[in-house]
């Protein structure tokens, strides 16, 4: 019933995202170019059926994927996060993922590479970044979680550090504002081909971390009293957080830095549903991809020049936090 | 009586100060086992030990005949379930919810309960008297009704062995009595029962048998009303040597 509303919405947002910008298409020039490519109905062989096409195909749908992509990863990622570390206040870049996938796209960036270059490096730079954070706490003690937390913010800082170093050396010129750009976070650069990568990859960390949604529930109760009720707490906590970092690293990779939506969407999820993962998890994807579908197409019709898609989803990001604020401290023990 | 869970001449230390020193016992099915010691004894180490939560540095606990390292943790979630002294996730979880992490053993991976998962969340409820408490939030409930819903999760974690730390912490008198009458109709059913506990006067009436815990040693372990008598309540509970004299 609720999955079959989400549904309903979520398609209606995407058509009506496919009509809107600077090229206004009709919402059924929008279907009949669905069903037509689908085999469904004939296509009409008219000019402007061929500019629908295009624009639908070429730029708009790809773009309407990147945003769902991108929005329900970070979410979930977020949400899996905050039950791994008990905690509500934490957001995927929490082991250094951001910093570092940051610093391996602005590394692209400095070397010269091409989009799909600096996707990679990006994508790279988040796993050794959260890497480096696990490390360190197992140079201690790997069973802590508190370790892990003061290992995330090393991480953290060294990536920030190497990123304005980065930023430092780049040629002020042509690199910076690249490197700027970037980490403003921007949907622009969503192909088919690059959203084609990320869809599975998506789905499967959607589908795996909801699946653990009830051990995560257990682990909510403390770690011993966890392995009391049956759960293989040091495996849970370290295939999630792996999956949480694939899924946070994959976004950068793709679109920049846009981090926030990954803290506030899982409160709002909780207000919905209540607080067990097993809901919350893809509760939190579906609302995170809407989130920040809607945020790109403010980014996109605004004005005449786009606006960073990072930029609008922080500042709505903040807005709903504030929003949702009074009703989170109900849910909370006091 | 089968022994079911055993302390093979264990040892335990932490930071180099031995907390535990060759403790060997067997807890039986359908015996109440009340564990007394006073503060620092050992007594959370050793059920610890006992729930496979941490690793002796001597000798060894036998479950079912098999060391403990060798089953695991859904294993050992299956044979003994373990009741802490209530305390509050962040989340307002349902008691339902928290008694229904109970099954997490059976059923880890969502989507959810099967229908005999639920049905034995719900006898657990049934059984503790707390069934209007099922749709409540557990952060809204007071200490006597948390304890109970986590000894329905307990139950309703099918274990036939209950290791309880200090269970009536919180209780009133008439919850008291309830929590114990619950115990003892357990152990007639079958289960073993191991509980730490602050109150010998009560446990003397209530419990089988009695281990006395002092400085990391066994001092005495009989059926409850012959250790817990007044020479030897006032030797374990005693100033220990390290203490200044008088």
């Amino acid at each position: 019933m609720i999955a079959a509303l989400a549904t309903i919405v979520l398609v209606g947002l995407a058509v009506f995202s496919a009509c809107i910008g600077r090229f206004a298409v009709q919402p059924a020039q929008v279907l009949h170019a669905l069903a037509a490519s689908l085999g469904l109905v004939a296509s009409a062989d008219t000019p402007q059926a061929h500019m629908v096409h295009s624009v639908v195909f070429g730029a708009r749908l790809p773009r309407i994927g990147g945003a769902l992509c991108v929005g329900a990863a970070l979410s979930v990622a977020g949400a899996a996060y905050q039950a791994v570390f008990r905690n509500p206040l934490v957001s995927p870049g929490l082991l250094g993922v951001l910093a570092g996938a940051g610093t391996g796209a602005a590394l692209g960036i400095v070397w010269g590479l091409g989009p799909a270059g600096v996707g990679g490096l990006s994508f790279l730079g988040g796993l050794l970044a959260v890497a480096c954070g696990v490390g360190v706490a197992h140079l201690f003690d790997a069973a802590s979680m508190l370790m892990l937390v003061f290992g995330g913010l090393i991480s953290s800082a060294l990536f920030t550090a190497l990123l304005s170093l980065l930023k430092y050396v780049a040629d002020p010129q042509n690199q910076l504002p690249d490197i700027v750009f970037w980490l403003l976070g921007s949907l622009t650069q969503v192909t088919p081909r690059a959203l084609g990568v990320m869809v599975g990859p998506v789905v499967v960390g959607i589908v795996l971390l909801s699946a653990c949604g009830r051990m995560l529930d257990g682990l909510a109760m403390g770690d011993e009293e966890a392995r009391t009720l049956g759960i293989p707490v040091v495996a849970l906590r370290y295939g999630v957080i792996g999956a949480a970092t694939v899924l946070a690293a994959l976004t950068v990779s793709v679109a920049g830095m846009i981090g926030w939506v990954g803290l506030v969407v899982p409160h709002v999820a909780r207000l919905l549903v209540g607080p067990c993962n097993m809901r919350v998890l893809p509760t939190s994807a579906c609302l995170g991809g809407m989130f920040l579908l809607v945020c790109d197409d403010l980014a996109r019709t605004l004005s005449v020049e786009e606006i960073p898609v990072g930029l609008i989803a922080d500042l709505l990001g903040v807005a709903l936090f504030v929003a949702v604020l009074p009703l989170l401290r109900r849910g909370w023990r006091a | 009586m089968s022994v079911v869970l055993c302390m093979d001449h264990v040892s335990f230390s932490h930071a180099g100060r031995i907390v535990l020193h060759d403790l060997s016992f067997g807890i039986r099915a359908g015996e109440m086992t009340a564990l007394l010691g006073h503060n620092g004894a050992g007594k959370t180490t050793l059920l610890r030990l006992l729930l496979g939560l941490a690793r002796p540095g001597a000798g060894q606990v036998l479950l079912e005949g098999q060391p403990m390292q060798a089953w695991s943790r859904r294993e050992v979630a299956r044979r003994i379930a373990y009741v802490p002294q209530g305390h509050v996730p962040l989340f307002p979880y349902s008691v339902r919810d928290i008694v229904g992490m109970g099954r997490l053993a059976e059923t880890p991976f969502a989507p959810g309960l099967h229908r005999h998962d639920r049905d034995e969340v719900t006898h657990a409820l049934h059984a503790l008297g707390i069934i209007h408490l099922a749709d409540r939030p557990y952060t809204e409930l007071s200490g006597g009704e948390r304890q109970a819903a986590l000894l329905a999760r307990a139950l309703a974690q099918g274990a036939r062995t209950l290791i309880l730390d200090e269970p009536e912490t919180g209780l009133d008198y008439g919850q008291k009595q309830r929590l114990y009458a619950l115990l003892q109709k357990l152990a007639t059913q079958g289960h073993a029962i191991v509980a730490t506990t602050h109150d010998p006067l009560a446990a003397a009436r209530v419990f089988d048998r009695a281990i006395a815990l002092r400085q990391g040693r066994i001092m005495a372990d009989g059926p409850a009303a012959d250790v817990l008598e007044p020479s030897m309540l006032e030797r374990l509970y005693a100033p220990r040597e390290t203490s200044i004299q008088e």
